[in-house]
């Protein structure tokens, strides 16, 4: 099949579909944003998002990989210009490679974090530190000789997997991670949930209130934009839509090999991870240690607070804490070795496609490139925040509003169906075509201005950021832009793309 | 002190966590059933029928591009 690579097995790609979108925002951005937007309200436009845009995009997706991937294509700008000849279409398609591109670059880095942090439970090394100041210190301060080590590590693991290419590295990885992610959770879901209230003395800090915490429904917070905002967002980053990674993976398929059964089942074991497990993990135990009030706080902290700080601390309380600390961390690591070596194949397919690198060379190329930009996240803080933002919230959405309007209404719909539909081992409900048809574009459409017309200018004019972090938060984007017209460059100068090839 | 309240389980919290928990876990389950019924290793399946996958020249030459 025309030099490109494939998956060895059916279960292995849903495998890592599934590594792909079970990440990081599964385990520490879920339970961070349900927490903070009122728990049972949250889960609401979750679920209308998740129906209304999730599973619909991740059909989409996968339909638009495997048909780019039969034509040679397996990145967006090759599958934009077959959807849409027009000129600008590959210009387009460049988000589909900066995007998880300039992603990876903070989220090896952080993946380093949860490595690192597995081998201080496993050896105890934090033990003791009973505060949150301690940890906090552990996390931040000092011993930069031995974080750079975890992240070199970090890095090269990545990069073994990613040279071994797509059955023998990223397949296998996937059939030996995902399985044994969702081992640790489960045992230390079972460990949460059997927990009861840990403090006798304090019998309303109970694991089944902070259950109830995020499940009972505050219906009068679904008048708050924020929260609509808030979920739909989550639903991007839980399933890993709008980062062109989908379309990379689908590519490596068949003509015949169904897309809709395999989709929604990626869509179906992320929410699993997310909903299910994730749900009952950090939320009900730091409830059950420092009751509502502290765990919406820790919650608004963020997702490094409750991750990195406020469960290291609860489960060092806990009998033999070093080992559902090590399994906590070990989960969290492998989640994020699986997205992050997904992050980087659509650049990596470029090279290989369009230019036609073969994959060794093309992985060197990536990974020396992410080596290089990681340093300023690691320098400073406000850095990482701001590629956050950019490439893995604002860009996200902005994407897939593209590439549902050039698939549903450039390509065509009835086009698209037949896309989704071939082949497919399950029936998918006909009301998905006006779904995505009307429903889909117009809440994305809907979505970015809103959010431009209500925080817009605040954000492009960083107003309320520390004068410290104004020079990291421009030299982001200063990445960004360079990493765009680099792209650009190289998608003009590609004679495939241009077809004289 | 707002610290001491104490949270119940409302019947809709209750009924809305397990009714969540229920479809995922019946999703996952009917489509990995599914997948692990009808998804044979994909080399076995290559090329029966006579399908040929295209190239990607063939395709630049489709009315499409």
């Amino acid at each position: 099949m025309n030099g490109r690579e494939h998956w060895g097995t059916r279960l292995g790609l849903v495998l890592a579909m599934a590594g792909n979108a079970v990440g990081l925002g599964n385990f520490l951005r879920f339970p961070v944003q349900a927490a903070s937007y009122g728990g049972g309200a949250f889960m609401i436009p979750y679920f209308i998002a998740l129906i209304l845009l999730g599973i619909p995009l991740m059909w989409v997706e996968w339909a638009m990989g495997r048909y780019g991937g039969v034509r040679g294509h397996g990145t967006t700008p090759g599958i934009f210009k077959l959807l849409w000849p027009g000129r600008l279409s590959k210009y387009l398609g460049i988000l589909g490679i900066a995007l998880p591109l300039l992603v990876v670059i903070y989220y090896v880095y952080i993946e380093s974090w949860t490595l690192a942090y597995c081998f201080f439970s496993a050896t105890g090394t934090y033990s003791g530190g009973d505060t949150e100041q301690f940890l906090e210190s552990f996390l931040w301060g000092g011993g930069h000789a031995k974080a750079y080590l975890f992240f070199c590590v970090t890095i090269a693991l990545n990069f073994f997997v990613v040279y071994r290419g797509i059955s023998r590295g990223i397949e296998i990885l996937a059939k030996i991670a995902m399985p044994t992610l969702f081992l640790f959770a489960i045992i230390l879901v079972i460990r949460v949930v059997t927990l009861g209230a840990p403090d006798p003395t304090r019998p309303e800090r109970h694991v089944l209130s902070g259950l109830a915490f995020l499940w009972n429904p505050d219906l009068k917070e679904l008048a708050n934009w924020g929260v609509w905002l808030a979920a739909t967002g989550q639903v991007f980053f839980t399933l890993s839509i709008g980062f062109g990674v989908i379309q990379t993976y689908a590519s490596y398929l068949r003509e015949k090999d169904d897309v809709a059964l395999s989709g929604l089942s990626t869509a179906s074991t992320n929410e699993f991870a997310e909903v299910v497990l994730s749900g009952s993990l950090a939320i009900p135990l730091a409830f059950a240690f420092f009751g509502p009030i502290a765990t919406r706080q820790i919650a608004e902290s963020g997702a490094f607070n409750l991750g990195f700080v406020s469960l290291p601390l609860i489960f060092d309380r806990l009998p033999i804490g070093m080992l559902f600390g090590t399994l906590w961390f070990g989960l969290l690591f492998f989640a994020g070795i699986t997205s992050s070596v997904a992050l980087t194949q659509p650049a990596i397919a470029f090279l290989e496609d369009e230019f036609g690198w073969p994959r060794s060379k093309a992985t060197i190329g990536v990974w020396s490139f992410i080596f290089l930009a990681v340093q300023p996240v690691i320098l400073g803080r406000g850095f990482l925040d701001e590629l956050d933002f950019w490439a893995g919230t604002a860009g996200v959405v902005l994407f897939a509003a593209i590439e549902i309007i050039l698939f549903s209404w450039v390509f065509g719909m009835k086009k698209g169906w037949a896309e989704i539909t071939r082949g497919a081992d399950i029936k998918v409900p006909r009301i998905f075509y006006y779904i995505l048809k009307y429903v889909t574009p117009v809440y994305l459409i809907g979505l970015l201005v809103g959010w431009i017309s209500q925080q817009g200018k605040d954000v492009i004019t960083l107003a309320g950021t520390p004068p410290e972090q104004l020079v990291w938060k421009w030299g982001a984007r200063a990445l960004i832009l360079a990493v765009l017209v680099a792209l650009a460059v190289l998608v003009a100068s590609s004679k495939r793309l241009k077809g004289e090839e | 002190m707002p610290d001491e309240l104490i949270i119940y389980f409302t019947s809709s919290g209750l009924a809305f966590m397990f009714a969540s928990w229920a479809v995922i876990t019946a999703l996952v389950v009917f489509c990995f059933r599914r997948l692990l019924k009808s998804g044979p290793k994909y080399d076995e399946r290559a090329y029966e029928e006579g399908e040929t996958p295209l190239s990607g020249r063939e395709i630049h030459e489709e009315p499409n591009d």
